[in-house]
């Protein structure tokens, strides 16, 4: 187990400084883009950068060879995520320096989509019960006595 | 800002850029980092959150809001307000119809 570990150390080291780099990317620089002259106006676009990633690994006896030798197995996994949106841009003019945020209507729209059906969901769902215990729908109640009767 | 970055275990902060230099104008941005490692892994959360502009003695900051976010925390408490008005008013109405019967 050791030895398939020792051999291993060479790509689990490789592939944690590659997790380590791709999360250090997440610097000022890719928050703040590069300024870009357009005319008389500079404009540096910045946006929220998020970026996670794990890896393990693992050994573990794997059975016997043809000549009963014991065998080990290994294994490993890596994964991660990046999230990169907008946020504003800064235009600096000769006039100032203007912070214009950028609004994601997709998102919002969608929240407000959500946020809408969620609340009809519910407002339904307190009307029912609402109706229920005045005795205009069904309820435990009339069903015991229509059983009784 | 790397080697903030790159030390281990968390680190939480604000984070300064280069300056640029326009019109006369020097623009620093500043971000808020969060930044998690972990043996075999990490996670980092940056963003921008204002930009200081110094033009002579004069210095500004401007802040840098996320309207998206902010538009659907709107939203969404705007919504969770309404039902839980709705509710608590449709609760006393039946109380009060209940004790007049």
């Amino acid at each position: 187990m050791i030895d398939v570990e020792k051999e291993m150390q060479p790509t689990i080291s490789g592939t944690a400084q590659v997790m380590s780099k791709m999360i250090d990317v997440a610097n000022v620089d890719a928050v703040f883009g590069k300024p870009v002259e357009h005319g008389e106006t500079v404009i540096i676009p910045c946006g929220e950068v998020a970026m996670g990633g794990g890896m393990g690994f693992g050994s573990g006896p794997g059975g016997t060879s043809e000549q009963g030798k014991l065998l080990t197995s290994a294994g490993g996994g890596a994964g991660g995520g990046v999230n990169a949106r907008p946020i504003a841009v800064i235009v600096i003019s000769p006039e100032g320096v203007q912070v214009k945020p950028i609004i994601d209507t997709t998102k919002v729209v969608l929240a407000a989509f959500t946020t809408g059906a969620f609340m009809l969901y519910w407002l339904s769902q307190v009307g029912r019960i609402t109706r229920t215990a005045r005795g205009k729908g069904l309820s435990f109640t009339r069903l015991k006595r229509a059983i009784e009767r | 800002m790397q080697q903030q970055l790159r030390a281990p275990g968390w680190h939480i902060g604000r984070t300064r850029g280069k300056p640029f230099t326009a019109f006369g104008m020097q623009v620093v941005p500043i971000g808020f980092a969060v930044h998690v490692s972990w043996p075999g892994g990490g996670f980092t959360w940056h963003r921008p959150v204002a930009v200081e502009v110094r033009h002579g003695d004069d210095v500004r900051r401007l802040a840098i809001h996320d309207v998206t976010l902010e538009a659907i925390v709107s939203i969404v408490m705007t919504g969770i307000a309404i039902v839980i008005l709705s509710t608590s008013w449709k609760r006393w109405i039946h109380t009060k119809r209940r004790n007049i019967s």
